[in-house]
């Protein structure tokens, strides 16, 4: 029997006879033509393209990885989801089973934790947006809130007043752990005082608990130093209200901000290569914890807060070639069914993406466009790729983190989310976005409703 | 008014009075202690001088201040008494002899307690010595004092029967005593009665019943002893009546209970050591009876003295078979008892005496050789473990595992397994590539830690240059010591750990138990006093403060609860107490039981209850049985209750005489933990524990608890038995 052979355009390549360098002649890597035994085909044609596919047996395993890193090497050690890096119900959920507390920084985000069932003790209230009636919410139910700002304090302390109930409260501390970007928009600064003010302010207050210390010093962190930094920097400000006031803190809570395995635009090497595991993150932390000079009779709970590198490299998007394009400076081109619209993180991030299906040793420096009509709709500004055909499947990696809450209607409708659970059976998460869905919200006042062209 | 000035001067009068006669046969039953006080009266004038001897005596060892314990315990009466009735039993009632007896009875507490003190450094029991020598020093010295009158009693039964009972009593005398009984039975009984040196069938009957009533074990060796002793003398082929004679067949009875089922555990083994013992007794009895009829004195006890003696310092000099039999080191004066708590604790509290060992480490580790291991535990280094960390598919790196870092284990904190002082170290070892061995220094970089006298850790295969202590500093226990690294005889990063009785790096290994850890195989579970095995997925059990607090119970602090019991509500008051050798009990106020508990770090054990079983104490000890400081999701854990608790006295009855070969009577506890709501304020912890009493696997009784803490207390305690429901709340 023969197969038939695959058409693959015709390609005209420069030779490049210069010397030879070290990144060598050609691209080499393998078609990703299935995910956890669904064929990628398979899962396009059932549920339609572009798909979100999540992996349970991949965010489970990630979750045990931290989770061994860091009970490894730190005697008490809990995790906190961070929802807004995904808060599709399911994916929550796996992390619950799996141990974690909410983390939250909205009244939406908080009310969709309550709703999956998590006990509002175990639900951390962070950011700087939060009403007055989230925060008698998260009072009434006893949820850990962490204070961003003084006026927030304020009216913490109006609430504890008005209905004589103990706010259990932490406070978000910023500080210089010597790298840049420096985040002091959130929380009370370490080095000019004002932590320290705030954390005075909360006990001569008498109304609120002082329960824990947070700190979140950057996001897509490549330094673990910075957190050996933050973490001593805490521990320090723990042992001055433990001398002060004869007062534990209960918990350190280091944020999250550890490095996924995706490449950052502009970044010479992948991330794959340079982006430090996290048992380099939980080396730093816990060993500038044990090492600090806080020794209350049991040591603090040590909260994590890490989203992104527990989930990113869980999710793949699978999309399809719409068209072929020369560009008029002879690039080659590809239109994908996926845009910037659900795949956000392709403004920061050059995703890797590969074929679904098998192709030759040939490839094309390729631009590849999303379907918006929107020049910023740009996936990769220059990716080598092999011919592609119209019609042609591929998959975005590690697309696990901020897209599912990012994401927008825009132009298109959402697609579907789906799970691939243990025994590698497909689940839809989440259902795509169909017209009467939007129009559903919508109101047309009477007289304009009728028309006529 | 007489009462209450006895309760001043002596507050113990009575406990100390029964004890004195129980004593004798090993016992502190009060049912015992009357039938025998009642027994030493069939001759008024004998029991009068016993009683006179035994109050002596007692009231003397109080005022002179000595144990007060063991004047309750009369352990200073019972030698007296016996001298007061070998002396009342010779000599009629007169004020010299009076006198006498009262000096008599001081004679025997001073030789009593310096006897004592002899034999108390090789921690053995004086038994009845200071009656034999007391007795034969007023014989002896009594047959010059010429005011005494020699009884005439004791050579006619039916004349002291009739004094007793009048005409009747010798009617019902002459009918018993011509009961066609075997002969053996008769001296059975007879010898019994011996002992209170009563010489007739009435005495020991009623004697054996007070046995029977006390312990059926004691019982059942006192036959076992008697019975060897005859088909001895009928296989020797001297006459039973040497045996019936002499009426010294007592001290068959005696060494039989003391050897069997007293001062050891009785088993099977036992029972043979009891029938060793007895024609040793016999050489004793016949060779001292020849030496003392020169003096014209009785033997008495001396050859159950001198065979008790010997076999316990026998025992107790053994290097090893320490099990055969056991000796008894609570002792709960019955056998019964006493093997039950064995039965139950030789399993549930080895690690009393044991220094407190954590897990080296932080987090879940995997067992990759164990003690006795294929591959360098071996002979003198047998007992040591290898520990290294596994994903969740059981590999132990990531990657290809070429470079030492690609290993889960290798950097990972080594902390002190217990408190302790650095006494050597070993560092400046290179770490080797996966796969190479350093059999130069094959130990690695090492770490060794002493916990106590000959008491040392040893943590090896440690990372170069990342040990933090200093030779000769203290550290605390859970304190980073170094790094797991991949030096010495390593071909890949693991974590060597052995006990050691040197402080030299590897030294001899030493056999001894981690105090607590988890296992995480199929299931999690807790083991306290235990050593991990190939393959187990071991963590320390994680303390929670919760419970850490609520199980501390401090000595005169008070728990108080208010109960309902769907009829009425009152209040509750329990008293944590503590007595002169440091152990810690609950009593409560009302019914005066106890309930003993000892607390380690990582468990809560009550060991021991004493008391009304009617009282809610009873079911407290049950429901907190044992608990353990830290919460296991979906812990089950089982325990044995001792079977002197078992509700049915009948059954039970029953079930001790066949209890040292076979027990069909079984009772267990279970605790559960059901929920912990880890919340940073105020966590909850939920427990629930289940007591079942069966019979042949039947279930027999079953009583169900549930326990609530938050706030760093019980906060309640809820009791099932059957329909009905009591609830503690903590007030």
């Amino acid at each position: 029997m023969t197969v038939k052979r695959t058409y693959e355009r015709p390609v005209i390549k420069k030779l490049e006879s210069n010397m030879p360098n070290k990144f060598g002649m050609r691209t080499i890597y393998e078609p990703v033509t299935h995910l956890e035994e669904n064929a990628v085909k398979d899962l396009i044609s059932e549920y339609g393209s572009p798909l979100f596919v999540i992996s349970e047996t991949k965010i489970r395993k990630n979750y045990s990885a931290s989770r061994q890193a860091f009970e490894t090497r730190y005697p008490r050690v809990q995790f906190a989801w961070s929802y807004k890096t995904n808060y599709l119900d399911a994916i929550c959920n796996i992390y619950h089973q799996e141990g974690s507390w909410a983390e939250v920084v909205s009244g939406f985000e908080y009310d969709k934790a309550i709703r999956n069932g998590v006990n509002g003790s175990k639900i951390i209230f962070n950011g700087p947006d939060k009403s007055e009636e989230d925060l008698r919410k998260a009072v009434t139910n006893n949820s850990l809130i962490h204070i961003d700002h003084l006026d927030e304090l304020y009216l913490l302390q109006d609430i504890a007043r008005a209905t004589k109930q103990r706010p259990k409260v932490a406070i978000r501390v910023n500080m210089d752990t010597g790298v840049f970007p420096m985040w002091d928009r959130f929380g009370f600064n370490y080095e000019n005082g004002q932590a320290w003010d705030a954390l005075n302010k909360i006990m001569f207050s008498g109304q609120m608990d002082l329960v824990g210390l947070h700190t979140h010093i950057g996001t897509f962190m490549l330094a673990p130093s910075a957190y050996a930094v933050a973490a001593s920097k805490l521990a320090h400000l723990a042992q001055s209200v433990l001398t002060k006031y004869n007062h534990e803190i209960k918990y350190i809570d280091m944020g999250g901000g550890f490095a996924s395995k995706n490449t950052l635009k502009g970044s010479y090497l992948p991330g794959s290569d340079i982006s430090p595991s996290i048992d380099d993150f939980a080396e730093a932390i816990t060993s500038a914890l044990m090492n600090s000079d806080y020794r209350p009779k049991t040591p603090p709970l040590l909260i994590i807060e890490s989203g992104r590198v527990l989930i990113d490299d869980a999710a793949w998007l699978l999309g399809t070639v719409l068209a072929n394009k020369r560009l008029s400076d002879g690039r080659r081109s590809v239109i994908l069914d996926v845009g910037v619209n659900i795949l956000f993180t392709a403004f920061w991030y050059d995703h890797k993406i590969t074929p679904a299906q098998a192709f030759t040793s040939y490839t094309e420096d390729t631009a590849l466009y999303g379907p918006l009509c929107m020049n910023i709709d740009v996936v990769r500004e220059n990716i080598n790729m092999p011919m592609l055909n119209k019609g042609d499947q591929l998959v975005v990696h590690h697309v696990g983190a901020y897209n599912m809450t990012q994401w927008m209607q825009f132009i298109t409708l959402r697609p579907k989310v789906v799970l691939i659970d243990e025994k590698f059976k497909v689940h839809v998460i989440r259902n795509n976005e169909t017209l009467s869905i939007l129009t559903d919200l919508e109101a047309v006042p009477s007289h304009l409703v009728d028309f006529e062209l | 008014m007489i009462a209450a000035r006895l309760k001043y001067i002596f507050p113990y009068f009575w406990q100390s009075l029964s004890n004195s006669y129980t004593q004798i046969f090993f016992s502190k039953n009060k049912v015992l202690g009357l039938l025998l006080i009642f027994v030493s009266m069939f001759d008024l004038n004998a029991g009068f001088i016993g009683l006179l001897s035994v109050i002596t005596s007692n009231v003397a060892a109080y005022l002179i201040g000595l144990n007060r314990q063991k004047v309750i315990d009369g352990l200073y009466g019972f030698n007296a008494l016996l001298v007061g009735l070998g002396l009342g039993i010779y000599y009629q009632i007169s004020l010299p002899f009076l006198v006498i007896v009262i000096f008599v009875s001081l004679l025997t507490l001073l030789l009593t307690n310096t006897l004592e003190g002899v034999l108390y450094k090789y921690g053995l029991p004086y038994l009845s010595l200071p009656f034999l020598f007391a007795i034969w020093i007023a014989m002896l010295s009594t047959r010059y004092f010429t005011q005494l009158e020699i009884s005439q009693r004791g050579i006619y039964m039916l004349n002291e029967m009739y004094l007793l009972g009048g005409f009747p009593m010798v009617k019902v005398y002459d009918w018993f005593y011509t009961l066609s009984w075997p002969e053996a039975i008769k001296i059975y009984f007879r010898a019994l009665g011996a002992i209170f040196f009563q010489y007739h069938l009435f005495a020991g009957l009623v004697i054996a019943i007070g046995l029977l009533y006390w312990s059926r074990l004691a019982f059942l060796y006192s036959v076992v002893g008697f019975s060897s002793a005859w088909v001895f003398y009928n296989f020797i082929g001297s006459g039973l009546n040497d045996l019936s004679y002499t009426y010294i067949g007592f001290n068959y009875i005696l060494t039989a209970i003391a050897v069997g089922a007293f001062f050891v555990i009785p088993s099977a083994i036992s029972f043979v050591w009891v029938m060793i013992s007895i024609p040793l007794v016999a050489f004793l009895i016949a060779s001292g009876n020849a030496v003392l009829g020169g003096y014209q004195l009785a033997i008495f006890s001396l050859p159950f003295n001198l065979v008790v003696i010997m076999f316990l310092y026998l025992f107790r000099l053994r290097e090893r078979f320490h099990d055969k039999p056991s000796l008894v080191y609570l002792q709960q004066y019955s056998p019964e008892k006493n093997l039950y708590s064995f039965l139950v604790n030789k399993k549930r509290l080895p690690g009393l005496d044991k220094i407190q060992i954590k897990m080296p480490f932080m987090g879940k580790w995997k067992v990759t050789q164990g003690i006795e291991g294929t591959h360098t535990h071996k002979d003198v280094w047998k007992f040591a473990w290898d520990f290294e960390m596994t994903d969740d598919e059981g590999i132990t790196f990531r990657e290809k595992g070429l470079k030492v870092e690609d290993y889960y284990c290798f950097n990972k904190p080594v902390v002190a397994p217990a408190d302790g002082y650095i006494s050597e170290i070993m560092d400046g070892i290179e770490d080797n590539l996966i796969g190479d061995a350093n059999l130069k220094h094959n130990w690695g970089n090492s770490v060794v830690m002493s916990h106590a006298l000959g008491l040392f850790s040893q943590m090896s295969h440690l990372k170069r240059g990342s040990i933090l202590v200093k030779s000769g500093q203290f550290v605390r226990k859970g304190e980073q010591v170094a790094s797991c690294g991949n030096s010495g005889r390593s071909p890949y990063p693991h974590l060597h750990f052995q006990f050691q009785a040197a402080g030299e790096v590897g030294a001899a290994t030493l056999n001894y138990p981690f105090s607590a850890f988890l296992t995480h195989n199929d299931e999690t579970v807790f083991f306290s006093a235990s050593q991990p095995v190939l393959n187990d997925f071991v963590s320390n059990n994680q303390i929670v403060d919760l419970l850490d607090l609520a199980l501390h119970f401090v000595p005169g602090q008070m728990l108080h609860f208010s109960v309902d019991d769907e009829k009425e509500s009152y209040h509750l008051s329990w008293k944590i107490e503590t007595d002169i050798y440091n152990n810690t009990f609950i009593q409560c106020g009302e019914s005066g039981a106890k309930a003993w508990f000892i607390r380690q770090p990582d468990i809560f054990y009550f060991t021991h209850y004493e008391g009304d079983k009617k009282s809610l104490l009873f079911d407290f000890y049950l429901g907190a049985y044992q608990l353990i400081t830290g919460f296991v999701p979906g812990l089950k854990m089982k325990e044995h209750i001792t079977l002197a608790l078992y509700p049915n006295k009948f059954v039970l009855a029953i079930q001790d005489i066949i209890a040292p070969f076979y027990r069909f009577l079984n009772a267990e506890y279970c605790l559960e933990h059901t929920r912990f709501i880890n919340d940073l304020s105020t966590p909850i912890i939920e427990m629930y524990a289940e007591v079942t009493f069966s019979m042949f696997g039947r279930l027999n009784e079953k009583r169900s608890f549930e326990m609530k803490f938050s706030e760093n207390h019980m906060q309640s305690f809820i009791i099932r038995r059957g329909d009905t429901k009591i609830v503690l709340n903590r007030e």
